[in-house]
Order: C-alpha cells, then structure tokens, then sequence
C-alpha cells in the first residue's frame, strides 16, 4: 500500500492548489482525480481571479491557458412584460480600465484546471487520473487514514483532503457533514457557443487590448423568462466560444412550470440575447450543481470541514459565496490553508481533529471566513428587506467597475459588492427607489436563491 | 416577437436527441444511480428536470433508462422527495465531458 503524507480527493482549483503548495513545503503528496484529465467535467462559466492564482503561482497568469481578460460587466434586469420591440428594457451597463489588480480572466476550465494540476505535478505532487474515490480508511479509533478506490486500491495519507466537489463523497464517508438539501443546491447547466473572434470582440469587447488578448465584458441576465424568476442566465465570452449558463435554485425547480433545458433554449433565444448569438452555434452541453450554502452558522460553523486526519475544501465544504455562486476562490484559499495546516500537523506529529482544528480557525477568522459570513448577512437583509434587491441591483454595477479600479483584496474578492452593498445601504436605497418597481419580480429570485 | 417553446421539446426522447450531438460520452456501465422502486412515488420530479433527460417512467415508477446523458450533477437525487435514487458517480474516466472542439 502506497503511504503518503497527504492523500487529496479530486484536482480541481483547490486540490491542485493545495496539492502545489504542500509539496513545495516538502510533503509527499498524492492527488486523485476521477476523470481522465482534470476539469473536463467542469460546468463553471469560468471566470477566475489573477491575485488569487498569485497565492499559489506567483508569476502567474505567465503561461497559464487564459483566454480572456474580464474589463467589466453589464447587468440585465428584464421584467415580464416588457415590450422589446420598444426597446422598453432596463439595462444597466458597466465597463472600466483594466487595472490589472484583482484581474478577473475567463478561462475554459477543462484546459486550464489540466494546467493548474500540471502546476502542482511539475513541484514534484503525484497525480493519478481515471480514480474514482469510493472510501476513506479508519483506524480502530474511527481516524481517518487514507482513502480507497473503486479496484480496491488503498492510498494510505497522515491526512486526508476531501476536495471532491459538491457532491463529496469524503465529506460523507467520513461523517462530517450529510447530502445537501433541495434548498441549499443550484443546478446550472452550460451551453459551450461556438462564436467567431472577431464577432465577440464586436458584441462582447471592451476594446482594450490586453497583448494577448482583447478584454471583454460579463452579461448576467435576471430575466423572465429567462429563469423563471428563480435564478439568472450569464454569457461569459471566451476567445472563440461564449460559455452561457443558467442557474435554479433545486427547489424552485420544483415549483416551476419547465424544466432547466426550456429555461435555457428560452434565454438564448430572447430578443436580448439572440442576436448576440448570431453567426454561431452550440458545441457542447454539461450540467452540474453547486452549492449556494454554506458552513457559516449564527455561532461558529454548521457543520465541521475537519475531523480526526480529514480536512474539507471547496465545493465539498460549501466554501460558495452565497450571491453570485462564485466558488473558485474559495477553494484556491482554502486548498492552501488547508496545506499549511497539514505542514504545520505533520511538524509536530499530531494529525488528530484537536490539531486539525486550526484549519477551521484560520479559514472562518479569514479573508474566506468573512466572506462567507458576509454572504450570509447579505441573504438575510435581501430576505427582511424588500428593498435590498434594488440597493444592491445598483451597487452591484457600480462594483463591477471599481473591482477593477480599486484593490480589491481576497476578503472582497469573493463576495465583490456585499460589504459595501451592506455598509451603502441607505445611502443607495434612496438612489435606487425608482428601481423599486421595475426590479420588483427579481425580489423572489433572489429570496429563493438566499434562502 | 418572443419565441416561445412547449415544454414538449425539452423533456424526454426530444431533450435526448437535442443532446445527443452536443455531449461527448466516455462509455460507461451506467448503473452508478439506481431508483428504488418500492420508495418512488411516481411524482416525475427526476423525469421532468433531470438535465440530460436520463429518467423515464416504466410502469407508474422512474427508472433510470438513459446513463449516455447523465452529467453527474446529483440533481435527482436532491429532487426526489422521497429518497428513492441511490447515487454514485460512473466509474473514474468515464462518463460525460464538457467537448472543447
């Protein structure tokens, strides 16, 4: 049986991220992932974070697969009933000077989470493909002491990484947390829209040029009958493809007339939309959920994202701001907290949950920790309040705009707008009362989604 | 003027054959989720929205007909109100992936 320091389940942002870091700190690790090459069942839009890949890779994005450079954005509030024809739709549009700070990029996750794996294979980490990850190993006393896979094969670590995604398999084996529940889940499903170059420089650029490429400008749609007033419809260009996406919180779904798939031919298809689409086509279709609660508790964590030898990250701890859905930062910081946690066990040879305990501390008191909390907060005051939808609506564009200009920290990264959205708020209620009327069916939307 | 679709289109045979072209499959066993038919009550929940369309119904009961979509999302399993899916994923390297050219 093959003996590591650190067995970690799954290659994704934060596997990989905790995989590099542990190794460089003299660790042995392994990293195990079920697909053949990471990020090839990946759903994100995928827009990442420059300062966060810094953390990991200082001199990236140097060689990183990029494909394009994120300028900016523009927010869609389309209510039902809006004449098109008119052109009687609100639109509240945002571009900005790249100022290289936070500097969000889109990326096509499946070639660039294989880059951000090979990162951490090049420092010496083992990494084993095709592995579907069944078991976690315990000793007499219930520790967890490595994991297992579907031939049988046992992988023995001092500690485990459950990085394994919304669905984890270790974060169950393992008894630290249950299944989510229909409300805690949003299923997203993404059409990959093969568009000419030039063609998206035209309707989606932000005309900067970036050397090797041209930025570009987010859309997110909170339309009906976009998403059925439960969730929202984003166009996140790429060099040569748009990814479009739509997310449903389970439990709407439930309720609404449609399934996701009509929701989705219906966005691409809506006057706003379609001719922006014109002169390509669909080349690929995946699906996935993500989590849109987290372990952030009225007094400590909800549940535990460490036990005897196991520590949790990313998708499988919930680390998911819980207003846009945004997980991959998340999981890069807490792949590397949860290697320097490992680093600093292993130093003084006591892998146990007391030890372990330490990661939860530093995540929670962190710039994640925070996030997550803020996230939170911003639920519940969109929830209580009626009118937080349209404070934050407006807020929301103007942050997309001084994210880029300010610097904007890893605390802010995450959850970009809901600390100053909270802090701003009756400041912005007044600027937004006349909102009040048009963003009026997006209340639900977003009283779903906090729920 | 907005194009509306049924709903027709987008459920069962015709969402599989939408799909069909758009998803690349590495062949798998496709027996990673099962529907316990003594627990299914019948509500179609996981036929309706299942995004790869993989549920029919045989007999007043879901049953999990078409693994060659299923993009181990674990919706259905968060969607049946009455525990009847037992989930896991397809074996590793197999399964739906995302197709880049």
């Amino acid at each position: 049986m093959a003996k590591y320091d650190l067995v970690i389940v799954g290659a994704g942002p934060g596997g990989s991220a905790c995989a590099k870091i542990a190794t460089e700190s003299g660790l042995k690790v392994i990293f195990l992932e079920r697909a053949r090459t990471p990020g090839e069942k990946n759903t994100s839009g995928a827009t990442i974070w420059g300062n966060i890949a810094r953390t990991i890779h200082p001199d990236f994005p140097a060689e990183a697969p990029i494909e394009r450079t994120v300028d900016g954005g523009r927010l869609f509030f389309v209510p039902e009933g809006t004449d098109w024809e008119k052109g009687g739709y609100s639109l509240l549009g945002v571009s900005s000077p790249h100022k290289n700070v936070s500097d969000p990029l889109n990326v096509y996750r499946n070639i660039f989470d294989k880059w951000w794996a090979e990162q951490s294979v090049a420092v010496g980490a083992e990494l084993k493909t095709k592995t579907l990850v069944t078991g976690v190993l315990r000793d007499a006393d219930g520790k967890v002491t490595g994991v297992l896979d579907e031939n049988g094969t046992k992988y023995e670590g001092s500690i485990v990484i459950g990085a394994d995604g919304i669905n984890s398999i270790i974060g169950r084996m393992a008894g630290l947390r249950s299944a989510w529940g229909s409300h805690e889940n949003c299923l997203c499903c993404k059409i990959d829209w093969e568009l000419d170059e030039k063609l998206i420089d035209d309707r989606f650029g932000s005309s900067i040029d970036h050397g090797n490429d041209t930025g570009i400008l987010l859309e997110i749609y909170f339309a009906q009958p976009m998403a059925g007033n439960a969730g929202y419809f984003w166009i996140f260009p790429n060099r040569g493809s748009l990814a479009l996406g739509l997310g449903i919180v389970i439990n709407d779904l439930i309720r609404l007339e449609h399934n996701i798939w009509w929701y989705m031919w219906n966005s691409i298809n809506h006057p706003i939309v379609k001719p922006k689409l014109k002169g390509g086509q669909p080349r690929s279709y995946i699906a996935h959920c993500i989590p849109l609660t987290n372990p952030i508790g009225p007094s400590g964590t909800l549940f535990k994202s460490y036990g005897d030898g196991i520590m949790l990250v990313g998708d499988a701890a919930g680390f998911v701001c819980p207003i846009d859905g945004a997980g991959w930062c998340g999981a890069v910081i807490a792949g590397r907290t949860a290697a320097e946690i490992a680093v600093k066990a292993l130093e003084s040879g006591d892998t146990s949950a007391e030890s372990l305990k330490r990661y939860e501390k530093k995540w929670v008191d962190g710039d994640l920790g925070k996030n997550l909390k803020l996230g939170k907060d911003m639920a519940d005051w969109l929830i209580h309040d009626s009118g937080g939808i349209n404070v934050l609506a407006d807020q929301f564009t103007r942050d997309l705009a001084s994210m880029m200009e300010h610097d904007t920290s890893h605390e802010e990264c995450i959850g970009g707008s809901i600390k100053r959205t909270i802090k701003n708020a009756q400041e912005w209620m007044a600027i937004a009362k006349p909102m009040r009327m048009l963003l009026g069916p997006y209340l639900q939307l977003f009283s779903s989604i906090m729920r | 003027m907005m194009e509306k679709f049924t709903a027709e289109e987008f459920e069962g045979e015709k969402l599989r054959e939408k799909l069909k072209d758009l998803v690349e499959m590495i062949p798998t066993q496709g027996d990673n989720i099962k529907v316990v038919g003594e627990k299914c009550g019948g509500c179609k929940l996981c036929v309706k929205h299942c995004p790869g369309g993989c549920f029919e119904m045989v007999e007043g009961k879901a049953q999990y007909t078409h693994p060659e979509l299923c993009f181990e999302c674990g919706a259905c399993l968060l969607l049946c109100p009455t525990g009847a899916i037992d989930w896991s994923y397809p074996p590793g390297g197999t399964g739906v992936v995302l197709r880049y050219t």
